[in-house]
């Protein structure tokens, strides 16, 4: 009930304009807009800009969103969408994306590690195709609650169960491979 | 049908019924690819749980926030001056102090015993004018300010009418 108020209000105080809110609206909806968008992308750089684009455009049209419904899957489908227009858009560039990676000026051995995990995790999400990575992505966020996705992605459970199946049934048979590589 | 992967999803997510336990439970004992299948789905789902999600970094999140500030108009303050010279305390203290004038002319007009100076007798249609104008604006004010609280979203009769 907290959370719905805290939702509302800062949602109030985006359409008054209140620049005070910007921080708060991007605390609690910065990662989970980037994380939607990096699913659909598997490009760091492409889902920072994704998400920084598609939080532009939620702010701009915050007078058109009806307070009776979820300010997330409001956000989910702005961030959607943006990525999916920044998809059409991008050029085939996974060699610049390892590039990135190898640039990075993280040197720490776990650091490393948890970004060599986190590649590999996004070789193995290329296999799959953008809905399903989103649905996958998204199951791990909420913390495999189903009901959330329902809420966010206006999916029937049904629906969710079968892709997220199929989803995971493809990982697993790619999975043994990748396994025995990392 | 139940085929191993899914058993062993359903497994991972709590979801099995006493049966399909059993069966899970014997399938891991007995049958030798089911368990290095059951291995391998374990660490997927583990290294899903761990790394699927990108935790925003300061750096990202403190772009995020320069880029909406900087992209955001200044006046997305809505029409501030407008509001202000036309906003509903004024208009309210302007009303207040209209009706006070006209109740103290009617009380004083054309008696000059209490007041240092003789205030005109009004004339009763325009007072009465007068009167109506200022009691709307003042209920509108009202209903400005009890929209804007309940609703939020109402931009406000004030601003409608401005």
């Amino acid at each position: 009930m907290q959370q719905i108020s805290l939702k509302d209000d800062l949602a109030i105080r985006l359409r008054r304009g209140d620049r005070k809110a910007i921080p708060d609206f991007v605390d609690q909806y910065g990662g989970f807009m980037f994380n939607v968008c990096h699913k659909i992308l598997l490009h760091r750089a492409e889902a920072e800009e994704a998400a920084q684009d598609a939080l532009l455009k939620a702010l701009k049209a915050i007078e058109s969103f009806d307070a009776s419904s979820s300010l997330k899957a409001w956000c989910y489908t702005i961030a959607y969408r943006t990525a999916i227009d920044h998809q059409r858009k991008m050029k085939p560039t996974s060699d610049i994306e390892s590039l990135h990676f190898v640039a990075s000026p993280v040197k720490t051995d776990d650091n490393v590690t948890t970004r060599e995990t986190r590649e590999g995790i996004d070789r193995l999400l290329r296999h799959l195709d953008e809905e399903s990575r989103t649905i996958m992505g998204l199951f791990y966020l909420e913390e495999k609650n189903i009901k959330e996705i329902m809420d966010i992605t206006g999916l029937t459970e049904s629906n969710i169960k079968i892709k997220l199946f199929r989803a995971r049934k493809e990982l697993s048979l790619h999975a043994s491979k990748y396994f025995e590589h990392s | 049908m139940t085929t191993h992967d899914e058993l062993i999803w359903t497994h991972l997510d709590g979801e099995c019924s006493p049966e399909e336990e059993a069966m899970f439970t014997r399938l891991l004992e007995n049958d030798r690819s089911f368990r290095e299948k059951y291995y391998t789905i374990v660490t997927l789902d583990n290294q899903l749980s761990k790394h699927i999600n990108i935790p925003l970094d300061s750096q990202l999140r403190d772009r995020m926030v320069t880029s909406l500030l900087s992209a955001l108009p200044v006046s997305t303050a809505t029409t501030r001056p407008l509001k202000w010279v036309l906003g509903p305390g004024w208009l309210a203290a302007l009303c207040i102090t209209g009706m006070a004038a006209l109740a103290m002319a009617y009380r004083f007009g054309d008696d000059a015993s209490g007041l240092p100076f003789t205030l005109p007798q009004p004339d009763p249609k325009i007072s009465g004018m007068v009167t109506l104008i200022c009691m709307a604006f003042l209920l509108l004010t009202l209903m400005d300010q009890a929209l804007k609280r309940w609703f939020g979203k109402h931009k406000g009769a004030i601003t409608i009418l401005a």
